[in-house]
């Protein structure tokens, strides 16, 4: 699925149900955010999208650390990783 | 990087990595060599012949001179070529002309090692002087994001202004600044260069940031979190078309002008709350005062709304009042919002308003839609989000003022509540005011109203009793005078002066009973009451006085025409009293559910107080009289003169 069908019709209506339209467009844009400054390829920005979401605070207190793990995956696993990208992230470039 | 260190342990360390250092600690090598040539004979080392200065040692020893000369004034490059090119010079004597050259390849060794260790001294310096060029173009390149960020507090041409900076000091083709909202709710395109056209076709939406960063337009980038004080702020992102290898400096220099942006922008936002919160404190006494210089609480109410609004850019809003005996609310007042709401009645347990009534708190709705409570007329009229705030005075509710947006969905924050508290909070003074005022009013309505009949009862009184009692003494009087008893002529003269007396007293007890209450008003009307009114001034003050009628005339309300007589009455009687006017004109003007009269008079005038409140410290209480007369009839009353300009006194009122 490309991502920005993920996104829309998959992250963000769940979101929406969840935490209503105020706090699911804080997360959104702070995953945005994640999205924007990470170097790689476009799956690898989702991925950082999708965590930045996943680990938000607000996000696991009302999940729990695990269900909110098990729907990063899931989300993850919509748009997957393309095995010919070569990931640099800011760690990795010391 | 250390520029300088001011530790003993850093200043040997300086002098020791110094080429000069070892330059000098080769010379004095070369001299102890030179200078203890048969003591070293004793050294087990082997040379073989005699170990001493000769001609070509010293020119061996010379050789040194231009190599390290090109090493530090050419660089090391070219003293490595000064070097292989002494080596040459040296290597034919050592093998074909020296008679000992053992010894002179010893001493062209050594003058190659000395060199050679010049030469890298020489590439240290160079190095370092690399070092300290690029350190200053660093810190270079940050002073200038620096001045250009600290340049301006207007965040789209600061960010616009430092990325085309950022691109001029790196030497990169393209960036983007992206930077949150205010509610941390979207992220904004601030600034772009280099970008295709027609690539941000608008600075908004969280897909366009990922598409932009997604889109291949920059095959090599580097973005940056903009951040303050750990505080997300946006992003930087820069780049090229082509392949572009950042190195870890240059990421640095990058990283370190990330965090000067992040800091300019959070600044610069801190400098528009500030100046937004002056505007709002502004706009509030701007409130207090059209609030308190207003008393009449239909057009207060109205104005409130408006200005609520406008403080917090909401779409609509309206001003539910809260009736408590039946619990029950109305919304008299709405703005933006179909005019047919304002018929509506509802209990205090339904909608918004209820809500906010009921608790005294303020509520914020993001989807009124879903509200379970929701006033379905209101959803027909298509409200998105709510703001409810009570309009409140200690621990009196008098209703909700709430505001709303319609065309889409928003967080109203903490802040909008306050400041909306704040104009609920000069909405409750005024309907307290304007309470009071109307309370004020129908108290002074009720006491003109006494006044009225008790000058009605005694006009009456006077007319009807008094008058009637002294025409029959005079009757009385008259008969006996005209009697054919015989009467002495001294009690004749006295019986005709008190007969005489009689008719004076019952004329003024008729004048005075036509002065508190002409019976003419109540039989016949205003225009004929007026009409005597100005021929007893005409005939009593030898004032030239004429009525003017202007439109149809017709009967008004008892209450109308007593107004408008009792204002040109004590508008005549300043005449009479005060004017000294030779003339004076009276107009009565009936017009389409009003009425004006206007009495002017070409006396000596007199200077009006500015304010109506002066009015009495100066004494003018039958112009105050007039005013209030004016005032609780609905109307106005204006008068204008000027000392030696005469006086015109306008009053207007409505009718129906």
């Amino acid at each position: 699925m490309d991502l920005e069908t993920a996104i829309e019709t998959k992250i963000e209506p769940q979101l929406l149900d969840t935490f209503g339209p105020s706090m699911s467009r804080c997360l959104l844009t702070m995953a945005t955010l994640s999205y924007v400054t990470t170097v790689g390829g476009k799956t690898q920005r989702y991925r950082a999208f999708v965590d930045s979401i996943c680990a938000d605070e607000r996000v696991v207190d009302k999940w729990d650390e695990a269900a909110a793990a098990r729907q990063a995956k899931d989300w993850k696993d919509l748009v997957p990783l393309e095995p010919s990208v070569v990931v640099l992230t800011p760690a990795a470039r010391g | 990087m250390e520029l300088s260190s001011s530790t003993p342990t850093g200043r040997v360390k300086r002098i020791i990595l110094s080429p000069s250092f070892w330059l000098v600690a080769a010379m004095l090598v070369s001299g102890v060599l030179l200078h203890y040539t048969a003591q070293l004979r004793a050294i087990p080392i082997p040379i073989h012949g005699e170990v001493q200065l000769t001609r070509h040692s010293t020119d061996r020893v010379l050789l040194i001179l231009p190599v390290g000369y090109a090493a530090f004034a050419l660089g090391p490059t070219a003293g490595l070529a000064a070097l292989a090119f002494a080596f040459l010079i040296m290597l034919p004597r050592v093998f074909l002309l020296s008679p000992q050259p053992a010894d002179a390849l010893i001493e062209t060794t050594a003058v190659t090692l000395v060199g050679g260790l010049t030469i890298w001294l020489a590439w240290i310096k160079q190095n370092q002087e690399e070092l300290r060029q690029k350190a200053t173009a660093r810190l270079q390149a940050i002073n200038a994001v620096s001045r250009v960020l600290t340049g301006s507090l207007e965040t789209r041409r600061m960010l616009t202004e430092a990325l085309d900076t950022v691109l001029e000091v790196t030497g990169l083709e393209a960036g983007m600044v992206f930077v949150l909202d205010e509610k941390g709710e979207n992220l904004i395109v601030a600034a772009h260069r280099g970008l295709p056209p027609g690539l941000v076709t608008t600075d908004r939406g969280l897909s366009l940031a990922r598409m932009l960063v997604s889109d291949q337009a920059l095959s090599s980038q580097v973005a940056l979190p903009l951040k303050s004080k750990d505080k997300p702020q946006g992003a930087l992102v820069v780049g090229k078309r082509g392949t572009q290898h950042f190195l870890p400096e240059e990421l640095s220099l990058l990283a370190a002008i990330a965090t000067q942006i992040a800091v300019a922008t959070e600044n610069a936002r801190l400098h528009q709350d500030v100046a937004r919160q002056l505007e709002r404190e502004k706009r509030l006494g701007e409130v207090a005062l059209g609030i308190t210089s207003e008393l009449e609480l239909d057009k207060v109410l109205s104005k409130v709304v408006l200005i609520a609004e406008g403080l917090i850019s909401a779409d609509a809003g309206l001003i539910a009042l809260l009736d408590e005996q039946r619990g029950t609310l109305t919304y008299p007042y709405l703005h933006n919002l179909p005019a047919e709401l304002s018929q509506v009645t509802v209990s205090t347990t339904e909608g918004l308003a209820g809500r906010v009534t009921t608790t005294g708190l303020p509520v914020v709705m993001e989807d009124y839609q879903g509200y379970p409570a929701s006033l379905k007329p209101y959803c027909k009229g298509g409200l998105k989000s709510a703001l409810g705030v009570p309009i409140i005075s200690g621990e009196k509710v008098f209703g909700a003022l709430n505001l709303f947006t319609l065309e889409e969905k928003r967080t109203f924050s903490d802040r909008d509540v306050a400041v909306v508290s704040s104009v609920a909070r000069q909405a409750a003074i005024a309907i307290e005011n304007a309470r009071l005022y109307e309370s004020m009013r129908s108290y002074a309505r009720h006491i003109i109203t006494a006044q009225e009949e008790e000058r009605k009862r005694m006009a009456r009184e006077l007319h009807d009793d008094t008058a009637q009692a002294l025409v029959a003494l005079s009757r009385q009087l008259d008969a006996l005078l005209s009697s054919d008893d015989q009467v002495p002529e001294r009690a004749r003269q006295q019986l005709e002066k008190a007969r005489q007396l009689t008719a004076d007293i019952s004329q003024t007890a008729r004048r005075f009973s036509q002065n508190l209450r002409p019976s003419t008003l109540d039989d016949l009307g205003l225009l004929p009451t007026l009409e005597g009114l100005i021929a007893r001034l005409s005939e009593e003050e030898r004032i030239e006085a004429d009525l003017e009628v202007i439109g149809e005339q017709r009967r008004l309300s008892p209450e109308a025409e007593l107004v408008l007589f009792r204002i040109a009455q004590e508008a005549l009687t300043n005449v009479r009293k005060h004017s000294q006017a030779t003339r004076v004109v009276t107009k009565v003007e009936f017009g389409d559910g009003r009425v004006k009269i206007t009495v002017s008079d070409n006396g000596r005038g007199f200077k009006v107080p500015d304010r109506p409140s002066d009015l009495v410290e100066t004494g003018k209480l039958g112009l105050t009289g007039m005013l209030e007369r004016a005032h609780l009839a609905g109307g106005t009353l204006t008068a204008h003169s000027n000392p030696g300009e005469g006086t015109t006194v306008v009053a207007e009122i409505p009718v129906q």
